[in-house]
């Protein structure tokens, strides 16, 4: 009995000194795990830490139409797949919102200069035409780590420890599915106004539609 | 009317090489990371003997390295968003 006991108790020890029994890589690929595990003892960030820091209840990524339509839509997983796993880099959802409150003018319209500027990407990146999606992926119960710059969509640009060069939070999640797709800006929203008197378009497309991103 | 590019392959690691009635064969790729976004550069003489020789491992590395090096790229004036 004793002796059952003893190797019962070593068992447990085993188990939790060898850090499997952290829940929040649990629902990640045994390989992911490592990585997520070798990441934090690089940068000294803690992954779970920061996500509830910055990631709760949502992460959350933006799009241009373009690339909704033909890379994102009807796929079953998000992000880049690679190797067999799908790679996600997802900004923390509150500076999402953060940006597009920012961006979003008194007429309703969204001036893509600032969320160009306040994510980091070159000048005249989003057409004004071209209308813009933001997808929410619930990134608690998502498999999730730190990135690194080895990861399938890491530029030149990359910093370790969970935040862009410009100061974005941003997470890694793995095989993620989207729990919420959002078109924020429509085709035509910022095509300047015509001019009062100016004849009225008709049949085509008014492009004056949206919802709102908040 | 311009005639719109042919897709010659596409990649489930979010590429597409088009054959372009006029520049010839372009890649497609989205480039970003929590903001995406889609650029095309057409290949020069160079990557496309690549090509040839290497085939679809030839695009999977070029694409990957134009994620990674997108702004470089643009600088460069070879790649345009969509």
């Amino acid at each position: 009995m004793k002796r059952t006991l003893l190797v019962f108790a070593a068992a447990a020890f085993a188990l939790l000194s060898s850090g499997s029994a952290r829940a929040d890589i649990a629902r990640c690929s045994k390989p992911q795990q490592a990585i997520a595990k070798a990441v934090e003892t690089a940068t000294h960030k803690n992954a779970l830490a920061h996500v509830k820091a910055n990631f709760t209840p949502k992460g959350s990524y933006l799009v241009n139409d373009y690339v909704y339509q033909n890379f994102v839509k009807g796929k079953p997983k998000l992000g880049r797949p690679d190797g067999g796993d799908s790679y996600l880099f997802v900004a923390g959802g509150k500076f999402i919102d953060g940006v597009l409150r920012a961006a979003k003018k008194a007429d309703g319209t969204y001036d893509f200069t600032i969320i160009e500027h306040k994510l980091g990407l070159p000048p005249a990146t989003y057409k004004p035409d071209g209308g813009l999606w933001r997808i929410d992926v619930n990134v608690p119960i998502s498999c999730y780590r730190l990135p690194r710059a080895a990861d399938p969509g890491a530029n030149s640009d990359f910093k370790p420890g969970g935040f862009t060069s410009g100061g974005v939070p941003e997470i890694l999640v793995l095989n993620g599915r989207a729990s919420h797709a959002q078109q924020v800006v429509k085709k035509g929203v910022q095509k300047p106004a015509p001019a009062k008197g100016a004849p009225a378009r008709k049949g085509g497309k008014s492009g004056a539609k949206k919802t709102s991103a908040n | 009317m311009s005639k719109k590019p042919k897709v010659v392959y596409e990649s489930d690691k979010l590429y597409k090489l088009l054959e372009d009635p006029k520049q010839g064969l372009v890649l497609e790729v989205v480039a970003g990371s929590s903001a995406m976004y889609a650029v095309r550069m057409a290949l020069t003489q160079a990557e496309k003997d690549q090509y040839s020789a290497k085939g679809i491992a030839y695009l999977d590395g070029l694409a990957a390295d134009v994620v990674k090096n997108e702004k470089s790229y643009r600088d460069q004036g070879r790649t345009v968003p969509v």
